[in-house]
């Protein structure tokens, strides 16, 4: 008959899996709360820091312009080159950048075609979000907006991190 | 003898097998760390002055003032206009701000005015910015925090901060320079308003 102690010795320690689950289960929670709430159809621009701000008004999915300080892109695709944040000095000159703008009437005409066919206004799509490098002057956030406005989107949403 | 094993497991409790659920964890916590947003992004609505001759944006209610902001690295200067005063009363409602090199605006005291502004035509809503070009963004950004609303410093039923609203309506504009040498007078200080959008 063998003692207890003697017992005791032959049992395997086990691992208090216990704790370390419970940890799990908390990050888990965490992370899938966090996934669930990051708005649709946004992708941060890698090359560029958003302003920060005190602004609380709801993201929503829309055109997306991105101006880093090398170049401009529409739906992540480089639309025109920029040097330090600026335009080539002769867009100022026009007010306007044309490559926008004719990429941007023809966003605007797919647009309203989409709004006749779900039977909604324009107005509720014609709608741009500006992603801007906090560093870029305003000139060039302006021309950019007014480029816009030539093709017809009168609506912006200017990108921010929220403070 | 069918009874045995019973017995035996009525002696102490079974020990569920966690491995797999630990493996499982393992798995979907990087996956969800690389897919995971660990900021917030908001946005602030704006929109460029829409030019249309037949139709003033000075509102026609004599409860309702509209703000122009010129933003320079030099002042901060407010404009106001509204169909139910004279100039002189317009030009007294005016104020200006000077900024030091490189200094901070003085949001603190734009926003304290815009507040009294606010008080006297509470339906006033909308305010007009228009930066020199050489702005930097987040400067911009920064004033537009403090024209669009103010913190109560209170939180509401569900923990959110409260505020209040001043001036939630932007359009960006822009101020042209006027260096004509004979309109503009003192070495082209003096601004011409741009007519406005497309």
């Amino acid at each position: 008959m063998p003692s207890r102690a003697m017992q005791r010795k032959k049992k395997a320690p086990g691992l208090m899996l216990t704790s370390l689950l419970d940890m799990f289960t908390i990050i888990l929670i965490f992370l899938i709360i966090s996934f669930d709430s990051q708005d649709e159809n946004f992708k941060l621009n890698p090359d560029l820091t958003l302003p920060e701000s005190t602004a609380r008004s709801a993201f929503k999915p829309a055109v997306s312009i991105a101006i880093n300080k090398g170049e401009l892109l529409m739906d992540e695709k480089s639309v025109v080159t920029l040097s330090g944040g600026e335009f080539d000095e002769r867009y100022y000159v026009e007010d306007q950048v044309p490559e926008l703008v004719t990429i941007l009437q023809d966003r605007f005409e797919r647009l309203e075609l989409q709004a006749q066919y779900e039977g909604t206004t324009i107005d509720e799509k014609a709608v741009i979000i500006v992603q801007a490098d906090r560093d870029i002057e305003y000139r060039t956030i302006y021309l950019v907006l007014r480029s816009a406005a030539m093709a017809g989107f009168f609506k912006y949403r200017l990108a921010i991190l929220k403070k | 003898m069918a009874f045995g094993k019973f017995r035996k497991a009525k002696d102490g409790p079974t020990e569920l097998n966690l491995i797999p659920v630990m493996n499982l964890f393992v798995v979907l916590i990087p996956f969800l760390l690389a897919g995971a947003a660990f900021f917030k992004v908001g946005v602030i609505p704006t929109s460029l002055p829409a030019h249309d001759p037949s139709q003033s944006d000075v509102p026609q209610t004599p409860t309702t003032v509209a703000c122009n902001l010129l933003l320079s690295r030099e002042r901060v200067m407010l404009t106001i206009s509204s169909t139910s005063f004279g100039p002189d009363e317009l030009s007294a409602m005016s104020r200006e701000w000077k900024v030091a090199a490189d200094e901070p605006y003085p949001a603190d005291d734009v926003q304290a005015y815009l507040i009294e502004l606010k008080d006297l035509y509470p339906k006033s809503s909308t305010i007009t910015i228009q930066p020199d070009g050489d702005i930097p963004y987040q400067r911009l950004v920064g004033i537009l925090d403090k024209i669009r609303e103010k913190s109560l410093g209170e939180v509401d039923d569900e923990g959110r901060e409260k505020y209040r609203e001043l001036f939630p309506v932007t359009i960006f504009s822009r101020l042209i320079k006027n260096t004509d040498p004979v309109e503009g007078g003192e070495g082209g200080d003096d601004f011409d308003f741009e007519e406005g959008g497309e």
